[in-house]
């Protein structure tokens, strides 16, 4: 799944800066290894988020409470980058 | 206090002294039915436990009690409120404590690092615990030398004596606790015994299941037996041993 998403991101942006989809999703071995290791880190935080989300829980605090407040973070630091860089 | 009989002729508690209470729960995995009309309780100063075969729903039914996972029929009810799937935090506010089969640990963090976010998480005003109940924990449960350590590093029995130990620091009202004597050396399988025992004899509500079932009946007040989709209450440990068919179909050479 998290492999279908990334190839589909990477080939919708490559449509988008005027590139050949097939080309962008047909890939060489090589360059396909980083996307391996990307998805088998992804898959490695994910078995750890479930853990931590049933311990954060024990704790009270609910894992949507979690992402809000990352959604928070995100949005704030990104609004502090855009600031600096006008 | 009302009493209603039990299905093997035991008294079965009036349904006001359960703090915690799932009751005709059925849920099916990809069109198979694993419950169909399943109940667990946990009321104060008791230890319960649920006993069965393997994949009869052990921990499915303890996960749908703890608010980890919904049920496709029946009620959870938890300090007399309905509560529904993804609630453990809000439990867990209440005084609820859900130890998942496995362990309660996150791999990558510190032994330490769990203390340290229960004791933040509850301050001392709002709960039963204080600093020197987590310290107590850890020397009684011998994990000073492992404090430093990545959870992922630890072994099985250690992971679980880490569990059981914040869970008797945590000093929760009810604890959900899913096999905590996998894993565990005989010798510190007593510590754990006595550690749920001392909880419940505090008034703690503890609900535990497992196969270690000689160290389980000695700890437990009250039987559930899992069976087909749906449980039967059996009593005292002494009741369950003497049912022919959970000696039969369940305990076997145990008898
Ligand atoms: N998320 C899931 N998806 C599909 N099937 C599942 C899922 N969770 C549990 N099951 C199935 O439901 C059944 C009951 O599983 P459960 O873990 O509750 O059993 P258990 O009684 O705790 O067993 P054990 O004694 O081995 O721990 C099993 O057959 C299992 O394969
Ligand atoms: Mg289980």
């Amino acid at each position: 799944m998290i492999w279908i998403v990334l190839k589909g991101f990477g080939a919708g942006g490559v449509i988008l800066v005027g590139g050949s989809p097939v080309a962008a999703f047909v890939a060489f071995p090589v360059a396909t290894l980083p996307l391996v290791f990307v998805v088998l880190v992804a898959v490695r935080i994910d078995m750890a988020r479930q853990s931590e989300a049933v311990f954060l829980a024990n704790l009270g605090w609910p894992f949507r409470r979690i992402a809000v407040s990352l959604t928070v973070l995100i949005v704030v630091l990104d609004g502090a980058v855009a600031l600096l860089a006008s | 206090m009302i009493h209603e009989s039990g299905p093997h002729g035991c008294t079965v508690p009036a349904p006001a002294e359960y703090v915690l209470r799932a009751e005709g729960i059925g849920k099916s995995f990809g069109g198979v039915e694993v419950l169909s009309s399943a109940s667990l309780w946990a009321e104060p100063g008791r230890v319960t436990t649920l006993l069965g075969r393997n994949g009869c729903g052990k921990t499915t039914l303890m996960r749908i009690a703890a608010g980890r996972l919904g049920p496709d029929w029946g009620v959870v009810k938890y300090r007399g409120r309905v509560r529904v799937a993804g609630g453990l935090a809000a439990m867990a506010r209440d005084g609820l404590m859900f130890v998942p089969q496995g362990s309660l640990l996150c791999p990558s963090y510190r032994v330490e690092d769990h203390f340290r976010a229960l004791r933040h998480a509850f301050p001392v005003s709002n709960c039963a615990f204080s600093a020197p109940d987590l310290d107590a924990a850890v020397e009684r449960f011998r994990l000073g030398p492992l404090l430093e350590q990545r959870t992922w590093t630890l072994s099985g029995g250690e992971k679980m004596r880490v569990s059981v130990a914040l869970a008797v620091a945590r000093r929760p009202l009810v604890l959900l606790i899913d096999e905590p004597f996998v894993g565990v050396q005989p010798k510190d399988q007593e510590m754990v015994a006595d550690a749920l025992r001392a909880l419940a004899d505090e008034g703690c509500a503890v609900v535990t299941s497992g196969h270690d079932v000689r160290v389980l009946m000695e700890v437990s007040d009250a039987i559930i037996w899992c069976t087909a989709g749906t449980t039967h209450h059996l009593g005292t440990p002494a009741d369950a041993a003497s049912s022919d068919q959970f000696r039969r179909e369940y305990l076997g050479a145990f008898a």
